[in-house]
């Protein structure tokens, strides 16, 4: 347990959990193969640990300079592995990050594009974002546009007209345009990136031309279809494999609404800018007090711009009840001088929602590894922490 | 403390995972996969309960990201009566750190 030296012993169990995940999310193209597989194919799941461990290295400078320099050297040793396709994807994702070497970040980058021609190849998404990154570096303004030109004419994957799009302001309105044209013509819903989402993005690139009046009426129009969509699923009987889909439609409605907050904020339309919060904290999210402490922080966040402390620190007290997080805590302080209160009453009102809001659990009775019965009551104290997980 | 193991697949591999940990705490057995949605819409996993004296939730945290433990602990701390966030300075700000 000395890993997090200053962290009780069972708290350690998230933090390893965590970093797993997080190992993981980076590599969603190379699983270490059942025990089954080994046997028949042993070089290739050699290479797949080897991989998975030039992956996880730390995050200090050093260790991922290794990382980068293992990994070409990976592309290299081994140019017949049959998940190429994804290290070249990572590997360029590194170099981005990292920023310190435009140059091989270009070189990987044009091998890679001429290593997997197709148009639909996923590593084409990164090696555009990293070229994109490496021209900005070099503040190669006739690089980036020379570039541009070259995407709308050969690019015709959604996704990379969407990178595009998003690294080339000058050129975004027509990237978009291109990737909804593109769109259209492969009307399926598992590929990425989604037409709404484009549209909606397209309206945002609109909005920082001025034209306003266009941008909104895209946006009242996907609000629209995303609450159809909702109405749909919604009617759905119970234990339909569809409804798997509304929590996704439930949270991209509240994104939505959450940026119309945001731009009415900006143009100090206050009320309006509330409303919205309202509708996103209604839309539903999955984690009802993770979302009380976001929306209540949203809510403050308005009247901050609104120039309204007293309403400001009541939110943020909210924020802080849902969610003792010292970040919450750190926004209440420059407050507190102009709202004429201190911290400890700001705690204490922070208690008070906190008891008035606690919820009533079922409770459960479960077999323990070592075989005797266990009840929640039996487990329950002053202080219960109950950790779901899985070994990792 | 209680841990649940929401993956039943995983059950026996658990004593090497304790072992290797030095957990102490008591490890439960979810016996089936769908326990931990259906009982408490526990959707992923690390998910963190915390419940007070009375034994109703004050807290839920899903996932893990650096930070995380401090606002468990601070969530623990608060029920036992201490100052949640003893020790925590604040985050310096830009602002403050152009004065």
């Amino acid at each position: 347990m000395t890993r997090f030296g200053g962290v009780p012993a069972f708290l350690a169990v998230l933090a390893f959990d965590g970093s797993m995940v997080a190992a993981q999310q980076l590599v969603p193209a190379v699983r270490v193969q059942p025990a089954a597989a080994q046997s028949e194919k042993p070089a290739q799941t050699e290479l797949d640990k080897k991989l998975a461990d030039i992956m996880k290295s730390e995050d200090t400078p050093a260790a991922s300079a290794k990382r980068l320099e293992l990994l070409e050297r990976f592309i290299r040793d081994n140019p017949t592995f049959p998940h190429l396709e994804s290290v070249y994807s990572n590997l360029l994702m590194f170099l981005r990050f990292d920023g310190k070497d435009p140059a091989k970040t270009l070189a990987i980058a044009d091998e890679a594009l001429k290593r997997f021609p197709d148009p639909k190849s996923s590593v084409r998404t990164n090696a555009i974002a990293a070229e994109y990154a490496a021209l900005r570096t070099r503040k190669d303004a006739k690089g980036i546009a020379a570039l541009s030109r070259q995407v709308l004419a050969r690019e015709t994957s959604p996704a990379v007209l969407e990178e595009a799009a998003i690294a080339d302001e000058a050129n975004a309105l027509r990237m978009y345009r291109k990737a909804i044209a593109e769109r259209k013509k492969n009307p399926s819903t598992d590929v990425y990136a989604w037409i709404d989402d484009l549209r909606w993005s397209y309206a945002d690139c609109l909005k920082d031309a001025g034209r306003v009046d266009e941008a909104l009426k895209i946006w009242t129009e996907l609000v629209d279809v995303n609450k159809q969509q909702i109405t749909t699923l919604e009617a759905l009987p119970k234990g339909d494999p569809k409804r798997i889909q509304l929590s996704r439609a439930r949270m991209t409605i509240g994104n939505r609404y959450t940026q119309l907050a945001t731009f009415f904020t900006d143009r100090k339309e206050y009320d309006r800018a509330l409303e919205y919060v309202k509708l996103a904290e209604e839309a539903g999210g999955y984690n009802p007090l993770e979302a009380t402490a976001s929306y209540a922080n949203r809510r403050a966040d308005v009247y901050a711009k609104a120039g309204k402390p007293d309403l400001e620190i009541d939110q943020r007290i909210h924020s802080l009840a849902a969610r003792l997080d010292p970040k919450a805590r750190d926004k209440i302080l420059p407050l507190l001088e102009k709202t004429g209160t201190t911290l400890e009453a700001a705690l204490a009102r922070a208690g008070e929602i906190r008891k008035a809001n606690a919820v009533a659990v079922k409770g459960f009775e479960l077999k323990a590894l070592d075989g005797r019965t266990v009840t929640l009551d039996a487990v329950r104290s002053n202080v219960t922490l109950v950790n779901f997980f899985f070994p990792t | 403390m209680v841990a649940i193991n929401t993956n039943p697949g995983q059950d026996e591999e658990l004593p090497a995972w304790r072992e290797k940990g030095h957990y102490t705490f008591p490890i439960l057995l979810s016996g089936d996969r769908e326990f931990a949605d259906t009982t408490y819409g526990v959707f992923g996993t690390p998910t963190n309960l915390v419940l007070n004296a009375d034994g109703k939730l004050v807290f839920r945290h899903v996932g893990y990201r650096p930070g995380s433990e401090k606002t468990v602990e601070a969530e623990i701390r608060d029920l036992l009566g201490l100052d949640p966030f003893a020790g925590i300075e604040p985050a310096k700000t830009n602002d403050a750190a152009k004065k």
